[in-house]
């Protein structure tokens, strides 16, 4: 990296560039080291890059080797489906929104329909990119998380 | 990009089983030709009736209704219960 941005300042002071190049140039060498590898941490590992989660998954699955009878489930959901229920949800007549929360909220859930945005769902997708639930009963473990 | 394959698989404690491929890619052309040809009667019947006021939002749900079916694609739903078996997916 040093060596590049001497370089650059050497091509400066030949007049092989000018400076608003020299300038441009410097910026890229400087973002450089967002682009390459990250360098090793304390602990010498190397972070995993961040990836956009593609899929809510639902695992429901007996503990222990005896699975007689046990449950077993797989759920995999898209996010791009909740994305565009969000999205088809926006297009519920006012009315029939009202009904649908008060009907959620008879049922304890107390959900404004009218406030779920596009946004909103973005930026809960975007958090639950990191998010794990991991439940552990007593003959069955549950785990719900997003995977790319 | 819409789903092309549906699968429906059901293994019952019975014994009974029952599998299901269903190729949507075949049936996609099929929707199509009856949407241009429902479609246009649709509009006509709400702009004569009552419903007027519908006719702009029922037309801007058709996009958002064939986004939801495309992004249904890689959707698995997958439960095993007692001796039950029933998969359904979506490639």
């Amino acid at each position: 990296m040093d060596d590049e941005r001497r370089r650059i300042l050497q091509m400066l002071s030949q007049g092989k560039i000018t400076v608003s190049d020299a300038e441009k140039l410097l910026a890229a060498v400087g973002e450089a080291p967002a682009t390459a590898e990250p360098a090793q941490g304390e602990a010498g590992l190397i972070p995993a890059e961040r990836r956009k989660p593609r899929y809510l998954r639902v695992v429901v699955e007996p503990r222990g080797e005896e699975t007689n009878g046990a449950p077993h489930v797989n759920i995999r959901v898209p996010l791009q489906l909740l994305r565009a229920g969000i999205k088809l949800g926006a297009l519920i007549p006012p009315e029939a929104q009202a009904q649908m929360s008060e009907a959620l909220d008879e049922k304890g859930i107390k959900v404004n329909l009218a406030d779920l945005s596009p946004e909103a769902i973005e930026e809960l997708i975007e958090g639950m990119s990191d998010m794990t639930v991991d439940v552990d009963a007593d003959e069955v473990r549950v785990r719900v998380f997003c995977e790319s | 990009m819409p789903p092309c394959l549906l699968r429906i698989r059901c293994s019952l404690d019975s014994g009974r089983r029952v599998g299901l491929w269903i190729p949507l890619f075949l049936l996609y052309p099929l929707i199509l030709a009856l949407a241009l040809v429902v479609i246009p009667v649709a509009i006509l019947a709400l702009l004569f009736t009552r419903h007027r006021g519908k006719i702009l939002p029922a037309l801007r749900a058709l996009p958002q209704t064939c986004r939801v079916v495309s992004s249904t694609c890689g959707l698995r739903i997958e439960v095993h219960f007692g001796g039950n078996h029933v998969l359904v997916a979506m490639s």
